[in-house]
C-alpha cells in the first residue's frame, strides 16, 4: 500500500493539470451556482414549502449533475485505450490491482469532493447579496452534503466499473451516464399492487428516495448501508476484473 | 530462486486471444548480463512476449519466470526487478521531466535521499540535465524516448525489457542510446525488440527470432547466418546411389542433390561446420567417386534473418523438424 499516494497525487494532476479539470470544475461552478441563484430569487419572490437546501438537493439539475459528473471524472480512469497509455506502465510496476483501482478510486472521489465544497459557500454569498440566510436549516445542510458525498461515493464506483469494461473513454462514461440514469429512476418505475416486495428493495436501493431523506435532515442507516455496500462491491469487482484483464 | 543465474525462463508459453495464437511453444532462457535483441516481422509476437515478461500480460500455457519468480504466482516480487519500456513510451505530457521521474521512482519503492540521488544519477547519465524542468509535452521525440528510459532505469532493474527503443530516433539519438544502453547491460540483463540488424552484430551477445509466434532462432547473429552457409559440390555418380551414401553420414540437414547432364550429381548441402567438406571427400575417396567443384556460398545475418521469417513455419526451425 505504500505507492497508494503517489498514485492518488497522479490522479490529482491528471486531473488539474489537464485541459478536463478546469473545464469541468467551470462547468459544475457554473450549473450548481445558477440553479442555487435562481431557487433564491423564487424563494424571495414566493417563500415556498421547506427551505432552500431542500429545493437545491431536489431540483432536476442537481440530479442531472449528479449523473453526469461521475461517469466524466471516472471515464478515463480505467480504459483500455487511453490515449497516454498510461496503464501498461502501472500493469508492469509492483503494484497490485486493488492498489490502482483504490488509488484512481480515492482520487475520482477528492476532486469530486473539491467540486462540491465550494457550493458549500453559497449561502454565505447569498448573505453578502443581501439575501436572508435564515432561508437555511444548517441540520439540513449537513445532512443534504453527506448524501451527496454517499451517493456520490457509489457512483463514482459504477463509473470507475464502467471505465474497465469499456475499450474506449466516451463509451465509459455513456455507459456510466445511461446506468446511473436507470438508477436514479428506480422509485420511478411503475409497479403493480402485488409487487410490494421488488418495490420496497428498489425503494432501498433509490438515490432520490434517500436524497429525499437527507436533504431535510434526516440520515437513515439504511441508506448509508446501502451506498457503502454497494461501493464496496463494486470496488472488489472493479479490482478483481482488472487483475483479470491480465489473462484475456 | 534469489541469486539465480538464469534471469528469464520460458518454457513452452503459448499466449492466446480472441482471434489468433501471438506466441506458441516459445522456450528460452537469458543469463545475467546477457544483452539480447528481440527479432521478428510485424506481428510475430516480440511485443505479446515482452508484455509477458513485464507482467502485463499472463501466458496462456507453459512456465514463465523472472528474475526467479514464476509469474503465475511471485508477479509481484518480478515487476520489482523489471524495467519495462512499452513501444508507445507512454509519459504523462503534463508533468515536468523530474516530477515524472519521481513519481515512476515512487511507483518502485523509492522515497526520499534515495529517490534523489537515484534521480539525480539518472538524469545526468541520460542527458537530461538541461529539460529536467521541462514539461514533457514539450520535448522532442527523441528526448521522450530518453526520459522513458531513464524512467526504466531509475529503479536499477536487473532486467530491462525495451519495445522497440530505437524506433523514430535519428542517428546521433540512436547512437547516443546504445552508448547508454551499453553501461546500464554492464549490470542489468536486457531483452529489447528492434527492426535494426545492422548493427546488432556488436551491440548483442545473441539474437532472438521470432516468427508467426514461434521461435525460428536464438544464438549469436555469427552462428544463425552460419547455419545458412551450403556447401556445394559434384560428384561422379548417379543421384540414387549419392542419397544411399549420404544416409549414411550423420548430421546432415537440408541436402539437395541434383542429376546433372554429364552423369554426375550436384550436392548442396546446409551448415556451416568446417569438417562437412572434410567428410564429403572422406566419403567421395572411400567409394573412389571423383569430385570437383567444392565450394562455399555464405549468407550475411541480415539474409539469414529474411530466410529464417519468410520460410513457412514448419521447416523454419530445424531443431523443431528434426523433432518432429
Amino acid at each position: 500500500m505504500k505507492t497508494l499516494f503517489p498514485l492518488w497525487k497522479r490522479e490529482l494532476q491528471a486531473f488539474y493539470l489537464t485541459a478536463l479539470g478546469p473545464l469541468i470544475t467551470v462547468f459544475f461552478l457554473i450549473a450548481t451556482g445558477t440553479t442555487y441563484w435562481v431557487l433564491a430569487s423564487r424563494y424571495a419572490q414566493q417563500p415556498m414549502g421547506g427551505d432552500l437546501t431542500h429545493a437545491f438537493f431536489g431540483s432536476p439539475v442537481f440530479w442531472l449533475i449528479l449523473v453526469t459528473l461521475a461517469p466524466l471524472l471516472t471515464m478515463r480512469s480505467l480504459a483500455e485505450q487511453d490515449p497516454q497509455g498510461a496503464m501498461e506502465t502501472l500493469m508492469s510496476a509492483p503494484v497490485t490491482a486493488t492498489e490502482v483501482v483504490l488509488a484512481k478510486y480515492a482520487g475520482a472521489f477528492t476532486v469530486y469532493i473539491l467540486l462540491w465544497a465550494p457550493t458549500a459557500t453559497y449561502p454565505f454569498w447569498l448573505w453578502l447579496c443581501g439575501g436572508q440566510v435564515t432561508m437555511m436549516d444548517w441540520g439540513a445542510v449537513i445532512t443534504g452534503y453527506l448524501g451527496v458525498a454517499l451517493i456520490g461515493a457509489s457512483f463514482l464506483a459504477l463509473g470507475l466499473f464502467c471505465s474497465l469494461l469499456a475499450r474506449r473513454q466516451l463509451v465509459a462514461a455513456m455507459a456510466g451516464l445511461v446506468l446511473l440514469s436507470l438508477w436514479v429512476s428506480l422509485d420511478a418505475i411503475p409497479l403493480s399492487a402485488h409487487a410490494q416486495g421488488l418495490k420496497s428493495t428498489l425503494a432501498y436501493l433509490s438515490p432520490r428516495l434517500h436524497m429525499a431523506d437527507f436533504r431535510v435532515g434526516v440520515m437513515d442507516s439504511r441508506a448509508m448501508v446501502a451506498h457503502v455496500g454497494l461501493t464496496v462491491f463494486l470496488l472488489f469487482s472493479t479490482a478483481q476484473t482488472l487483475e483479470a484483464r491480465r489473462w484475456r | 530462486m534469489p541469486g539465480t543465474d538464469i534471469l528469464l525462463d520460458l518454457d513452452q508459453v503459448t499466449r492466446s486471444f480472441a482471434r489468433c495464437e501471438a506466441l506458441r511453444g516459445v522456450s528460452f532462457q537469458i543469463r545475467r548480463g546477457e544483452v539480447v535483441a528481440l527479432l521478428g516481422p510485424n506481428g510475430s509476437g516480440k511485443t505479446t512476449l515482452l508484455r509477458i515478461l513485464a507482467g502485463v500480460l499472463t501466458a496462456t500455457s507453459g512456465r514463465v519466470r523472472v528474475g526467479g519468480c514464476n509469474m503465475a504466482t511471485r508477479s509481484l516480487e518480478a515487476r520489482r526487478q523489471t524495467g519495462y519500456l512499452p513501444e508507445s513510451n507512454p509519459l504523462c505530457p503534463e508533468l515536468r521531466v523530474t516530477e515524472y521521474l519521481k513519481w515512476r521512482g515512487q511507483l518502485h519503492g523509492l522515497r526520499g535521499k534515495q529517490l534523489a540521488a537515484r534521480l539525480r544519477e539518472t538524469i545526468e547519465r541520460g542527458g537530461l540535465a538541461d529539460v529536467s524542468g521541462q514539461l514533457i509535452s514539450n520535448l522532442s521525440h527523441g528526448f521522450r524516448q530518453r526520459v522513458g528510459l531513464a524512467a526504466c532505469l531509475l529503479h536499477e532493474p536487473a532486467i530491462l525489457l525495451l519495445d522497440e527503443p530505437f524506433a523514430g530516433l535519428d542517428p546521433a539519438q540512436v547512437v547516443a542510446t546504445r552508448q547508454w544502453l551499453a553501461k546500464a547491460g554492464e549490470t542489468s540483463t536486457i531483452l529489447y525488440s528492434t527492426h535494426m540488424l545492422a548493427d546488432l552484430e556488436t551491440d548483442c551477445r545473441r539474437a532472438l527470432i521470432l516468427n508467426a509466434g514461434r521461435l525460428v532462432a536464438f544464438d549469436t547473429p555469427q552462428r544463425i547466418a552460419g547455419s545458412f552457409t551450403r556447401w556445394h559440390a559434384e560428384l561422379q555418380t548417379d543421384e540414387p546411389t549419392l542419397a544411399a551414401a549420404l544416409e549414411t553420414m550423420p548430421g546432415l540437414t537440408d541436402t539437395r542433390l541434383k542429376p546433372l547432364e554429364d552423369g554426375w550429381t550436384a550436392i548442396s548441402i546446409r551448415g556451416g561446420s568446417q569438417d562437412l567438406p572434410a567428410a564429403l571427400e572422406e566419403c567421395a575417396r572411400s567409394r573412389q567417386w571423383p569430385l570437383r567443384h567444392m565450394r562455399q556460398t555464405t549468407r550475411s545475418f541480415a539474409e539469414a534473418y529474411m530466410r529464417l521469417t519468410t520460410l513457412p513455419p514448419l521447416v523454419r526451425n530445424p531443431a523443431q523438424r528434426s523433432k518432429s
